[in-house]
Parts: C-alpha cells; sequence; structure tokens
C-alpha cells in the first residue's frame, strides 16, 4: 500500500515537473520572439531599444502573474520568492516615498535651503521631538517618548471628536437625524402611506432590532421584548455579513479579470487592447 | 467503497473549480455574452450631479470644479482604473475641469493622469486647462485641515512642477469651496474624512467609486445623503459607462466574466450545501437504525 503511494506520488511529481518546464518554456521563448518582433519593429515613436524594454517589462510582469497564481495549485518554491520579492519591494518603495514625499520638502530642503527656499538652520529642532519616538525602546526612559504621545493623543482626539460629531450630528444630513424616517406622507394636505414610508419602517425596525442586540445593561431573558428583537438582530447583522462577503467574492474575481485582460490583451495580444 | 454523491460534491477538488472560473472567465473574452444591465440609483444619482455641473459651467465664467481623490493603487486597479477613467471621460466631454490628488496612496494620481492623458488625447483636451494633477500630498489630520482651509497652503506645485497658482485651469479654483463635487476613489476607507471635515464646513459634495468589498459600508452615508452617489466595484463602472454612452471600457467588458463566474460560485455554493443536507439527513437516519437494532 505505502509503495503504491509513493509511485503515484513520484509519478505526480514527474508529471508537475513536466508541466512547468514547458510552461517555463513556452513563457520564455514567446518572450524572446516577442522582444526581437519589437526591436525589429518598434511602435511609431518609439526606438528599438525602449520598444524592446517595454516588452521585457510586460513579459516579466506576465510572467510574475502567472507565477503568483500558480498559489492555486499548490504553494511552491517560485511563488514564494515572488512573495518575498513583494514584500521588499514594498519596504524600499514606502521607505523612499517618505523620504522624497515627507522629509525632504516639508524638512530637509528647508533646513538646507533646497528648492529655491531659504536655509533655516532653526529645523534641526524638528529632530529632537522625532527622537523621542525611540525612548520606546528603552525601559528606563522611556517616560520622554511618552512626552510626545501625550501631545499626538489630545491632537488626534480633538479631531477625532470633532470629526465623530460632524458625522452623527451634522444639521440636516447627520446620520442620527436621518435615523429619524416619517411613517406616512402628506399627499395634497392628507397623510398617506407610500413605498417609502414602507422602506423607512424597515429601515428602523432592523435600526432598533441591531441595536438591541448590542444592548448589554441587562439581561435580556427578563425582559418581554428584547430576546425577540436581538435575536431579530442577530439575524440582520448575518444578512449584512453574507452581503459583505458576496462583494467580496465580487471584488476577487474582478482582479482575476483584470489580470487575465493584461494577459489577452497586452501580453499575448490576441484581444485588442 | 464508492463514496455517495451528496459527499462527492462537497468534495470536489478545488483546483476542478478553480479550472472552471478560469475558463468561465476567459470565455466571454472570445465570446461575448450580451446581459442586461440596469443602472442604479447611486450611479444615476453621481452622474447627474456631474451633468448638473456641466449645465452650470455651460454659461459660468468661473466654472465649478471636480476633485478626484485618487486614494488607489495598483492592487485595486481592476477596479478603480474603470471608476476613474468612466469618471475622467465623462468630464473632459462635458466641459467640467478636474483635479487629481491623493493624501495616503503615491501611486494613485500617477495611474489616474495615464487615464487622463489616454482620454484627453481622444477628445483633444489639454493638462492644465481641463485638468490639473497635484500628486500624492501626504497629509495627516492637522494637515488636511489647514488644507481645507486654503488649499494654496498645502499645494504649491503640481507634478509637472509649475507653481499652482500659474496653471490656467486654477483661475476657477480660490478655495475648496469652488470645488463643486469629490470623487473620492479607494479600495479602502478613509472618504469619511471628506464627509467628516470638509462638508459641514463647505457643504461640498462628496461621491466615491470604491472596490465591492468596501460597498456595503458606504450605504449609511449615501441614505443620511452625506454622499451623493457612489460607484461600487466593476459592476459601477460598467454602469458609468453606459451612462456615459460611448465609452466601452475595462467595466463594461469585464461584466460578461463576471456573471459567468458569479454563476459557477452560486451554483457550487447551492450544489455544497444540497451534499451538505442530504449527508446529514443520511447520518441522522443512520444513526435511528443503530438505535432502533440496539434496542
Amino acid at each position: 500500500m505505502a509503495t503504491e503511494l509513493e509511485a503515484k506520488d513520484a509519478l505526480r511529481r514527474k508529471v508537475e515537473t513536466v508541466v512547468v518546464v514547458v510552461i517555463s518554456a513556452g513563457a520564455l521563448l514567446y518572450m524572446l520572439v516577442d522582444m526581437f518582433r519589437a526591436l525589429a519593429n518598434p511602435p511609431e515613436g518609439m526606438s528599438g531599444g525602449s520598444a524592446l524594454y517595454e516588452r521585457f517589462i510586460v513579459s516579466v510582469a506576465a510572467i510574475c502573474t502567472i507565477v503568483i497564481y500558480s498559489f492555486l495549485y499548490r504553494e511552491n518554491l517560485f511563488y514564494r520568492f515572488l512573495q518575498h520579492i513583494l514584500v521588499g519591494l514594498s519596504i524600499g518603495y514606502g521607505t523612499a516615498v517618505i523620504w522624497t514625499q515627507l522629509l525632504k520638502p516639508n524638512w530637509w530642503d528647508r533646513l538646507v535651503g533646497a528648492e529655491s527656499l531659504p536655509p533655516n538652520p532653526w529645523w534641526i529642532l524638528a529632530v529632537f521631538p522625532g527622537i523621542l519616538w525611540y525612548f520606546q525602546l528603552s525601559r528606563k526612559k522611556v517616560w520622554l517618548s511618552r512626552i510626545l504621545i501625550m501631545f499626538f493623543m489630545g491632537t488626534g482626539s480633538g479631531a477625532a471628536f470633532m470629526g465623530v460629531f460632524n458625522l452623527l450630528l451634522t444639521p440636516e444630513k447627520g446620520q442620527i437625524q436621518q435615523s429619524f424616517k416619517p411613517f406616512l406622507t402628506r399627499v395634497g394636505g392628507a397623510p398617506w402611506f407610500t413605498w417609502t414610508n414602507f422602506n423607512n419602517i424597515i429601515f428602523v425596525v432592523v435600526l432598533l432590532c441591531v441595536l438591541s442586540y448590542f444592548f448589554f445593561s441587562f439581561r435580556h431573558e427578563k425582559n418581554p421584548i428584547l430576546p425577540v428583537s436581538s435575536k431579530l438582530g442577530r439575524y440582520f447583522l448575518m444578512i449584512c455579513f453574507g452581503t459583505i462577503f458576496g462583494t467580496t467574492v465580487q471584488g476577487r474575481m474582478t482582479l482575476l479579470i483584470d489580470r487575465l485582460t493584461f494577459l489577452y490583451t497586452e501580453w499575448l495580444k490576441i484581444l485588442a487592447s | 467503497m464508492k463514496k455517495p454523491w451528496y459527499e462527492w460534491i462537497q468534495s470536489i477538488d478545488r483546483r476542478i473549480i478553480y479550472l472552471v472560473v478560469f475558463v468561465l472567465v476567459s470565455l466571454p473574452f472570445f465570446i461575448p455574452i450580451p446581459l442586461p444591465m440596469d443602472v442604479s440609483e447611486q450611479v444615476q444619482k453621481l452622474y447627474n450631479k456631474v451633468e448638473e455641473i456641466a449645465e452650470y459651467n455651460k454659461t459660468a465664467k468661473k466654472k465649478k470644479v471636480v476633485l478626484f481623490s485618487m486614494e488607489w493603487d495598483p492592487a485595486v486597479q481592476a477596479e478603480c482604473w474603470p471608476q476613474t477613467e468612466a469618471m475622467a471621460e465623462h468630464c473632459l466631454t462635458r466641459g467640467v475641469p478636474f483635479i487629481l490628488f491623493s493624501r495616503w496612496r503615491p501611486e494613485g494620481p500617477t495611474l489616474a493622469q495615464q487615464i487622463a492623458e489616454k482620454r484627453a488625447k481622444e477628445h483633444g483636451k489639454k493638462y492644465g486647462e481641463d485638468w490639473v494633477n497635484f500628486g500624492y500630498k501626504r497629509m495627516d489630520l492637522p494637515a488636511f485641515l489647514a488644507f481645507i482651509k486654503d488649499i494654496y497652503s498645502q499645494v504649491t506645485k503640481d507634478t509637472e512642477g509649475t507653481p499652482i497658482r500659474t496653471v490656467p485651469m486654477m483661475k476657477h479654483v480660490e478655495s475648496i469651496r469652488d470645488v463643486d463635487l469629490i470623487f473620492h476613489v479607494t479600495g479602502s476607507v478613509g472618504v469619511e474624512q471628506w464627509i467628516q471635515y470638509l462638508q459641514p464646513e463647505t457643504g461640498v459634495d462628496v461621491s466615491i467609486g470604491c472596490t465591492a468589498i468596501i460597498g456595503p459600508e458606504m450605504y449609511p452615508y449615501l441614505d443620511s445623503g452625506q454622499m451623493v452617489g457612489m460607484m461600487e466595484g466593476l459592476s459601477g463602472a460598467a454602469q458609468y459607462e453606459r451612462l456615459v454612452g460611448h465609452l466601452e471600457g475595462r467595466g463594461t467588458r469585464g461584466m460578461g466574466s463576471q456573471n459567468l463566474a458569479h454563476f459557477w460560485i452560486i451554483a457550487m455554493m447551492i450544489l455544497g450545501n444540497v451534499g451538505y443536507v442530504f449527508q446529514r439527513r443520511r447520518e441522522r437516519l443512520d444513526k435511528q437504525r443503530v438505535e432502533m437494532s440496539g434496542e
């Protein structure tokens, strides 16, 4: 039995190796032919060298896409290699962005007087509060970093309070005001029940049921309404989570569609872009 | 022993399912599958808002502007690219100037610039007159609040290094109040800050183009009127492309693939659940049989 399984496993590995070799050889061959074609017949307004470079980049992107999707078959060495490259690139890119977009224009250029700004040595003082963050690494001097945290918490909380109150209580559009919806509409002076009112009733019922689910001030069992409303609230929440899960699937499919569009139009060129 | 059918359908190799997904998603690229598509209320409202601005701009000396808050990157470009493209096309063809800008995603304005250049080339529009790119301006909350008070205090040059005040289009924009619509495109969050800090002070309308995943979270804002409209996922972009009319972009093209893939996923979910129900029924019957034979 064991030898039979081992033999099956060995056969599977052989088949996998052959498939990987065939796909890799095919992709590399196509890449070379494509690049040669670009060099020989560059598009209008492009030199042979830049056309070749562009096709090389497209091919590398296409091969990376295929390797990343190989994870769907099984985790493998190539996939993990690209995963590590991606992590490294992200960190490197992030560091460069922080320097070029944040520190250099807002601090360094002002300090040394670059970009037609006059040099201002007072900007060196900005280094000292910045250094305070690093005292988090010291057990004895950690209190120094708390001075800075204090300022960040104060300003952050102040702005956040303002934001939350604006979101919930802005006149006319605040979330809380908009939760009060009419159950009847006045048509020609008389109250009337319309589809909008029906929707409003559903809205208010769902809102109250979900709120009651998160009401923990006293035991639900002893109340005549709360057990039913909180149970309904739970069901409404489950419907909401189901919707979010559905849209997540939709999003993932879109990613696949985008990658296939790229492979078919830009790499293989079997479809018009 | 051969597996009963209800166990078999619950244990189909996931690789077979993926292979079918791949085939079904690829199929509409080669054989178009025309399916009806309705425009949702939130997409229609967004379109109407841009139309309203376009109508105003026809006669106004000082034009109203749309600010594209491009908080997206290549990871979500599958959904955000067609949304941005549809909106850029609409603005360019209807004479609505727009600003490209990002606070969190450095790649956003770069990708949006490619879209704007591509669309502008077709319609003979010019950078600086019909749109301007502020680029990525890292702004935490205090800087953002300062931006709301005075745009020019935080943005001094565009991506080409031109001083913002000398860009011809910016003659229409003295302050953020001259922006009539924020179109925030994102794969995560961030739109709340426009609603929390900009809208109460200035009354500027806010809209969103978002990935399908975060779409459900946006409905409370649409319901309260804090957001005027939304493009949700690829389907939102496809609906907007339909409204714009002459644009058959990535959104419309991807809908056939998406529909087929969704049919397949729904079929698999139904099959899996049917198998599960039958298996439980079988187990219950077996248990009853054992109990009866024990008695």
